[in-house]
């Protein structure tokens, strides 16, 4: 991979219109990364949509081409006009019976192929997790929240429980732990929802602080009105309003 | 009416019953102590410290008698009853054994011996009377969570679960448990843990607003060539790595030390 420098160094040359298609590709490796540096935050979204375009235009733009293709598209339309007719023959019951058998086949070929390429591990992974999340001992509902870190995708059994975790456990220190672990699967509607919700509810400073940041960083528009909330309370530490204003700055100019 | 009396009594003398009274401090028994959770709640100045004995026992080290215009009176608070004629009300349910301060007090230091094994846990939302929290040698799971107050732990070994907002975090462990995660916060102060050197563990320190110090050697992993992240984030091993140890202080620093 390459170091922060030589990114550097590539945007630079890019900008100059230097960068070769191989360097580009680089440069959209290194912004696709989740973990990008502050500084360099700024170039994130352009890099990565730079690699998107080029999957979607492969061979470049030309006008030459682009009107090859307009005349390509417009050929079928007239040879249409001489194309017979041909009439549809209603198909026999027999036929609709495979059609749907089709489908449910390959509805759980999905299924199962799906379940099996996230594999037991999870499984086995997630069922810990969610035994540990019901017990007594605070630091191993910690372990419980915890476990979700390894998971890349998760179900919504997974989601549901680290949910409740955000809304409703007792030790600070796990409902921390598990807004962390929430705001990763951030482009889940309803994860963003009990964020929101949580913000409203939230009753440790350390705690909000969090949730401030992650709805900031998931962009969501949404939190404005709790964060207003918490910008009025004076019941609030400085540090929070501070912090719930800013980011109502983030997500309105940003 | 009748009733109510006799059911009024039976609940005293069970309450006596489960609770023995002495006349220096007070005690209770404790069967099995690593089934047994010490539940501490807005009691000031409290320092908890480990022994080889199998009764929890409670003293205050001053004692404030009541005023003589309240001779013949009880004293009320909106907690509960003073039961140990310490300030504090305890009681005693299954396997929690739970400790709250009914009086106001000004000054003065409560002091609870426990058995080594048995888990504690301390809450303090109340205002800056709370004072320092202090624990020393248990090896049971801790849960401390307080406001205005620091906590102070030594010769402890986890796993512990701290958060306080305006105070400071003070850990020496003993040894880190393996088997559950340790997660260290304060908000407004610092956090400061000392470890013994080979101590094993996946170690995450966080400082939005502050930094990090150590004397440990933390393997920094993800990129290649030793690239460190540009963040308030370090992440980073200990001794190969080991059980998950969360250090965080939003807004001063983090202090990681070894013995």
């Amino acid at each position: 991979m390459k170091s922060d420098k030589e990114i550097e160094l590539l945007i630079d040359k890019y900008y100059n219109g230097e960068t070769s298609l191989e360097e580009e590709t680089q440069l959209h490796n290194f912004f696709l990364r989740e973990v990008v540096p502050d500084h360099l935050k700024t170039y994130q979204d352009q890099f990565r949509q730079i690699g998107m375009m080029r999957d979607v235009l492969p061979e470049g733009l030309s006008d030459d081409k682009l009107f090859g293709k307009l005349e390509e598209s417009l050929q079928p339309v007239e040879e249409e006009k001489e194309a017979k007719v041909i009439v549809m023959k209603h198909t026999s019951r027999e036929i609709w019976f495979y059609r749907v058998a089709a489908a449910v086949a390959l509805v759980l070929v999905g299924y199962f192929a799906g379940k099996d390429s996230v594999g037991t591990e999870v499984d086995s992974l997630k069922q810990m997790m969610l035994t540990e999340m019901t017990g007594s001992s605070a630091s191993g509902r910690l372990k419980a929240v915890n476990y979700s870190f390894e998971m890349e995708v998760v179900d919504e059994e997974t989601l549901e429980a680290l949910q409740k975790v955000v809304l409703e456990e007792s030790n600070m220190n796990v409902r921390m732990k598990g807004v962390e672990a929430l705001a990763r699967f951030g482009n889940n509607e309803s994860v963003r929802k009990t964020l929101i919700t949580a913000l409203g509810t939230e009753k440790e400073p350390a705690v909000k602080i969090v949730l401030i940041e992650a709805l900031v960083s998931l962009k969501e528009v949404g939190a404005i009105e709790n964060l207003q909330k918490i910008v009025e309370d004076d019941d609030n530490l400085r540090e929070v309003r501070d912090e719930a204003h800013l980011g109502m700055f983030k997500l309105r100019e940003l | 009416m009748k009733k109510v009396s006799i059911k009024l009594i039976m609940m005293s003398l069970a309450m006596i019953a489960a609770v023995q009274l002495s006349a220096q401090g007070h005690k209770v028994q404790v069967s099995n102590p690593s089934q047994t959770t010490l539940i501490i709640k807005e009691v000031n100045r409290v320092s908890v410290e480990a022994y080889d004995g199998s009764e929890i026992q409670i003293d205050a080290d001053s004692k404030r008698d009541n005023p003589e215009r309240a001779e013949g009176l009880t004293a009320l608070s909106a907690r509960g009853k003073d039961n140990t004629g310490i300030g504090l009300n305890v009681q005693q349910e299954g396997n929690e054994v739970v400790v709250f301060q009914a009086a106001r007090r000004g000054q003065g230091k409560y002091t609870i011996k426990v058995p080594r094994s048995v888990n504690v846990q301390i809450e303090h939302t109340g205002n800056w009377e709370g004072g320092k929290i202090e624990v020393y040698g248990l090896a049971g799971e801790l849960e401390i969570s307080g406001r205005y107050n620091s906590v102070y732990m030594e010769d402890i070994s986890g796993p512990a679960l701290v958060n306080t907002v305006y105070g400071k975090v003070e850990a020496i462990f003993s040894q880190l448990n393996q088997e559950s995660p340790t997660s260290l916060v304060s908000v407004y102060s610092i956090v400061d843990v000392t470890l013994p050197a080979g101590t094993k563990a996946d170690v995450t320190i966080k400082t939005p607003y502050g930094e990090a110090f150590s004397d440990m050697n933390i393997a920094f992993g993800g990129d290649e060539d030793g690239m460190r992240k540009v963040s308030s984030t370090i992440k980073g091993k200990l001794n190969g790595g080991g059980v998950d140890l969360d250090l965080k202080a939003s807004y001063s620093n983090v202090y990681l030390r070894k013995k």
